[in-house]
């Protein structure tokens, strides 16, 4: 039996670098969660089903459940608590609020990831280009349509 | 309208802020002091009967602190509505699986275990289960065997291929009287009507049909489609065909209507 050990890694979440200590096999939301005490990232299926483990890795989502750790390094990584640093409400974050695009929220600091990684890449999507982008997103009790309704108050607001 | 602080405006949910920002905490988010993990051993088989579960080596591991079977439990059965109260805690006798409209969920847990996170997964693998699968899968079974033989014995085509056959004899019936019956449908379910007339002649003209049919001992619903069988031999069919047929002329001496093309 290979005996794992545990290896220093090097993470650049939300603009800070973080050093941990972690076994290789250490997934990017357990690092998130267990070592740098962020738990705005939830494991809802543990298995790339639900999304509510998304975090932005250089812009783009991923499912941080099925990420390692390692495999995140020299990358940066941002988390919901990264995108309102200052207490300050992000437009999106602001929009989800006004809209009633939040009920439970487990879903929610995926949703809004998402929504952020699209509006940077298509400041103004169509509806369909919405529901596309949260395909992957998934939620159980708030329903799609006050979500995909906060985002195009962003995007119609942004313009 | 009278001003009302409340009534009329909007308002936002008190927690919203929180849950945008990832600050609210879930219970999955708490950590505590000396906190032990429990992991949740649930059933491999959709529904079985437990035989006995044996949790004497899940114990015996370092940091384990608790297993906790239905032995612990008081019996008392619980459910989100009132009449839905049928779960046990940790179930005794029986495993049950769920399936809904939506999908399946986890089966039953069977025990739970707690202790220090690192020896969860392995504690979880080392309690042993013994199960037979309970009688009442013979739905699920069924199912699959019928499938089987469906693949099997080429079951759909052939309904297909004798229907169409059928049909086209039925079709020549059919046009060979000028009663205004209509044949619609596809091979393997077909079904005649009769045409509306102005008299409304068709509802005689139909109830005649299927009674004659009946005296023929061959039934078929008057509202609704015949269905061609797998076990329909050639024989059952060739009787079907006749008795439409003489049903038919049946109509067509009765009613003296000829007025229908033929």
């Amino acid at each position: 039996m290979v005996k794992m050990e545990k290896q220093g890694l090097t993470l650049r979440v939300n603009g800070q670098v973080y050093e941990i200590y972690a076994y290789p096999n250490m997934t990017l939301l357990e690092a998130l969660r267990e070592e740098l005490h962020l738990t705005g990232a939830k494991e809802s299926c543990g298995q790339g089903a639900c999304g509510a483990c998304t975090v932005l890795l250089d812009g783009l989502p991923v499912r941080s459940c099925l990420l390692l750790a390692r495999e995140a390094e020299g990358r940066q990584i941002l988390t919901i608590e990264g995108l309102a640093p200052g207490g300050k409400l992000h437009p999106i974050q602001e929009a989800f609020v006004e809209h009633h695009a939040i009920q439970c929220g487990f879903c929610t600091p995926g949703m809004i990831l998402t929504a952020k990684a699209l509006l940077d890449q298509t400041p103004e999507p169509t509806e369909e280009e919405i529901r596309r982008a949260l395909a992957g997103n998934i939620c159980r009790c708030t329903g799609y349509a006050k979500i995909v309704e906060a985002i195009k108050a962003v995007a119609t607001r942004e313009k | 309208m009278e001003d009302f602080s409340v009534i009329g405006k909007g308002s936002k949910r008190v927690d919203a802020g929180a849950k945008a920002t990832g600050e609210a905490l879930y219970t999955a988010d708490l950590s505590l002091p000396r906190m032990l993990v429990g992991k949740v051993l649930r059933s491999s088989l959709p529904h079985a009967r437990i035989l006995h579960v044996d949790a004497a080596a899940a114990e015996k591991l370092p940091g384990v602190r608790a297993v906790v079977t239905s032995a612990d439990s008081t019996g008392e059965k619980w459910g989100v509505f009132r009449y839905t109260q049928d779960q046990a805690f940790l179930p005794a006798d029986k495993v049950r699986f769920i399936v809904l409209g939506k999908g399946m969920a986890n089966g039953y847990a069977i025990s739970a275990v707690s202790g220090n996170d690192e020896v969860m997964m392995a504690a979880a693998s080392k309690l042993f289960i013994s199960s037979t699968f309970f009688p009442n899968s013979d739905g699920y079974v069924a199912a699959l065997k019928t499938i089987e033989v469906l693949e099997r014995e080429n079951v759909i085509e052939k309904i297909w291929e004798k229907g169409n056959r059928f049909l086209k004899r039925i079709r020549g019936i059919v046009e060979k009287y000028g009663v205004g019956a209509e044949l619609t449908g596809v091979a393997p379910m077909f079904y005649i009507t009769f045409k509306r007339d102005e008299g409304a002649t068709h509802r005689g003209r139909r109830d005649a049909f299927y009674a004659q049919l009946i005296r023929r001992s061959i039934f078929l619903h008057p509202h609704h489609h015949g269905y061609i069988a797998y076990r329909h031999t050639e024989e059952d069919l060739d009787r079907a065909a006749c008795a439409i047929d003489e049903a038919m002329a049946y109509v067509d001496e009765k009613y003296h209507c000829n007025v229908f093309d033929r």
